[in-house]
């Protein structure tokens, strides 16, 4: 599940949680629980520009030490 | 009486502090953890005669060894200084805080669930099935609200039954999906791990601790593990990086737990706005989707527009006469009346007119982002919008413009970021408004003729064109590179809008935004008023006709007449206004300039005769480019000020439009010339 999360980020592709979760097969909270435990272990960074209430995970970098990084 | 010890153990925002003051209140004491600059929290409660010694952890994500609260976390809850070891969780939000159960399944230490913010919970419909839960986990589960006196009851006989009867949390179901996702080498890791008999944690714990680079479970090997420790080591080594393998497993564990005893109860409404939903942030449907709710904004945004402009639009003709008798009564000198029962006059009507539209896109922009569509807009138009180094949000402006560029200007405020949004009003400057077509129409119908779909064609080419290269051009100072990348949006949910805020928000705006284009326009009004006034109405007795004879040298270069380039300038005040200017210039009415062009009064067929017999081909295609490109209109210009809150970047923007008209204009005169 992590794998697909971090593969569709590193893709370019823009999507919603709601989407993630449908493709997923679990509920929405947990894709967030997903998305936090990402940016807690550095995997990804958060948005900090946007608007909280429309809060964006991304990344643009392939980061030191991560998994997918080229 | 006897003492037992409890440790309260979650991550941050579980309601942790909460309980545990609602527990000891003054019977705590704060201190550090011994050479640790960690607070160390501890207090006592008393319950049927035994007193309960309570310990609040460092809340903390995990339990992960990355930081000194984990470790002083880890050290205290499998040492001897507690009983039991009570997990909260925020019910409302369980998939997050049973992440923390998940890191804690395999360590040996009676347990006790604790879902608080249970009524949270409730109110998002949110039912827990405690049995249900309490039998996946094999450890007592309680629920309650830390913030309500009455539940502590329930929480205080959880505790001492837990105390009578302690019970480890399960790892059986967490140990299989492990094994499922990481495969033979991480069963034969676990059985070296076992071997080492280590009480405090079961050896699937350690072994995904390793995995996971963790500094206690390689310590815990570095003392235990003598000469097994080199075995154990390489075979995490050959099991390579499975961090995300071990964090996906946890998931699923929580996952079927939450699934086999969490309900959420939908309403119909929840189930319609779920619906809604699909459609508009699907592939195929979301762009139409999106399209129509802004046109169907900017559509709604006449409505409260209309009587603004109205009366606004109407002033001049209404007014304007009561104020001309009045001043000739008084005997006011005729250069006075002119001023304020035109120039002042047109300023004010023009202002209001306009501050119409403002209320209208302030309003109904607002209330679309206040519900949640804006944010799905957004999303649907991210990737697109991406290209011009914008986000979704900034089509909402551009689209508007084609209406009205003002209004476009005005709807940026839903744009979060000032770069952003700074480089989608420089965009929107280049979208031609629904005035603009009129002029277009009547030089590419009149001059043309047969010609006038490849004028066009070229027209709407270089529209494009020019979007582009100004998004490339202002993106380099406004937005960075890395704005934009793969993303993961969490779209709000949708709700009810609160409509005090939004009415207050927009009648305060619109109030600013009057008093503030006011000043400016009624200024710009009087000096346009100044240039072209003449007491005889002779358009040749104004300092303008002077100043454009002057300078036509200069305009013809651009491949401009003198006239027409007065009606390139007088289209930056208003694209309405260029086609009444180009009547009176080209002696076609004789109502003066100022008026002509303040109430756009055209001459029709006359004005085609004059045009089509001083005009040529290349000047009436470098006057079409020139206006094209020039700034949309004044109040455009006053509201991205308002906008941008910065004169350096709108001057910046204003000037960029202006140069780049009269580069497109040379372009264009020099192709005309070669083809006719």
């Amino acid at each position: 599940m992590l794998d697909i999360l971090l593969k569709t980020i590193q893709s370019g592709t823009v999507t919603t949680s709601q989407h993630l979760a449908y493709k997923l097969g679990v509920s929405e909270e947990l894709v967030k629980s997903q998305l936090e435990y990402l940016k807690n272990m550095g995997y990804v960074g958060a948005d900090e520009e946007s608007n909280p209430e429309q809060g964006r995970m991304g990344c643009s970098k392939n980061c030191h030490g991560c998994a997918l990084a080229n | 009486m006897s003492t037992m010890s409890v440790a309260l153990l979650s991550q941050p925002n579980a309601g942790k502090s909460t309980l545990f003051n609602g527990l000891t209140g003054s019977r705590q004491h704060v201190g550090n953890w011994p050479g640790k600059t960690v607070e160390k929290k501890e207090g006592t409660f008393t319950y049927k005669d035994k007193i309960y010694n309570v310990m609040d952890l460092p809340g903390s994500y995990s339990l992960s060894a990355s930081s000194d609260e984990e470790i002083i976390t880890i050290d205290y809850i499998t040492g001897n200084d507690s009983d039991l070891v009570c997990i909260l969780a925020d019910a409302s939000q369980l998939e997050r805080s049973l992440y923390m159960l998940s890191d804690f399944c395999g360590i040996n230490k009676p347990a006790l669930l604790v879902l608080n913010m249970m009524d949270v919970a409730n109110n998002k419909g949110i039912q827990v099935d405690e049995k249900e839960l309490s039998q996946s986990l094999g450890i007592p589960v309680v629920s309650m609200s830390a913030t309500n006196l009455k539940h502590y009851k329930g929480f205080y006989e959880a505790v001492e039954s837990a105390m009578e009867n302690p019970k480890a949390l399960k790892s059986d179901k967490l140990d299989k999906i492990l094994t499922e996702e990481l495969g033979e080498e991480y069963s034969q890791l676990v059985e070296l791990v076992d071997q080492l008999n280590i009480s405090s944690y079961h050896a699937n714990w350690i072994a995904t601790k390793l995995i996971e680079n963790d500094r206690v479970a390689l310590d815990i090997v570095k003392e235990k593990a003598a000469d097994k420790g080199l075995e154990i080591m390489s075979m995490v080594r050959k099991l390579g990086d499975k961090k995300l393998k071990v964090g996906s497993s946890k998931f699923k564990w929580i996952d079927s737990i939450v699934k086999s005893a969490v309900t959420r109860e939908e309403t119909a409404g929840d189930y319609v706005l779920s619906k809604l939903d699909r459609v508009a942030t699907s592939r195929i449907w979301g762009r139409p989707f999106a399209i129509l709710v802004i046109l169907g904004g900017l559509l709604l945004s006449f409505v409260p527009a209309m009587p603004f402009m109205a009366i606004g639009m109407g002033l001049p003709a209404s007014v304007g006469p009561v104020l001309l008798d009045f001043f000739n009564n008084i005997g006011a000198p005729m250069w006075l009346n002119s001023l304020i029962s035109e120039a002042v006059l047109s300023g004010v009507g023009y202002t209001f007119a306009m501050i119409g539209f403002v209320l209208g896109v302030s309003f109904v922009f607002g209330l679309l982002e206040e519900v949640g569509l804006m944010a799905r807009v957004s999303y649907v138009f991210d990737e697109s919008m991406s290209k011009l180094g914008l986000q979704g949000k900034s089509v909402m402006p551009i689209m508007v413009s084609f209406g009205c560029n003002m209004a476009g200007t005005s709807g940026s405020r839903v744009i979060d970021t000032w770069g952003q949004k700074t480089l989608t009003i420089a965009i929107v400057f280049a979208i031609p408004c629904g005035a603009v077509w009129g002029i277009v129409g009547l030089f590419t119908g009149a001059i043309f003729s047969s010609s006038t779909v490849f004028v066009m064609l070229a027209l709407l080419l270089t529209i494009t064109f020019h979007i582009w290269l100004t998004g490339k051009l202002f993106k380099r100072g406004l937005v960075t590179d890395e704005s934009h990348a793969g993303m993961i949006m969490e779209l709000p949910p949708y709700h009810k809008p609160k409509w005090l805020n939004l009415i207050k928000f927009t009648f305060n705006r619109m109030k600013t935004v009057f008093f503030k284009a006011l000043k400016v326009v009624i200024f710009v009004c009087v000096i346009i008023w100044a240039v072209t006034y003449t007491a005889s109405g002779n358009i040749e007795n104004t300092a303008l006709y002077r100043f454009g004879n002057f300078i036509e040298p200069v305009t013809l270069f651009f491949g401009l007449k003198w006239e027409l380039f007065v009606a390139w300038i007088f289209s930056g005040f208003g694209k309405e206004a260029t086609l009444g200017v180009i009547s009176a210039l080209f002696g076609v009415t004789n109502n003066g300039l100022f008026l002509t062009q303040a109430t756009g009064v055209t001459a029709g067929a006359t004005l085609i005769t004059a045009l089509t017999s001083t005009v040529t081909k290349p000047e009436a295609l470098a006057f079409l480019f020139a206006y094209m490109f020039m700034i949309p209109c004044f109040m455009t210009v006053v509201s991205a000020q308002q906008e941008i809150h910065s004169w350096k970047w709108t001057s910046r923007i204003v000037g960029y439009y202006l140069a780049s008209s009269l580069v497109y204009a040379f372009i264009a005169f020099r192709i005309g010339l070669l083809i006719w």
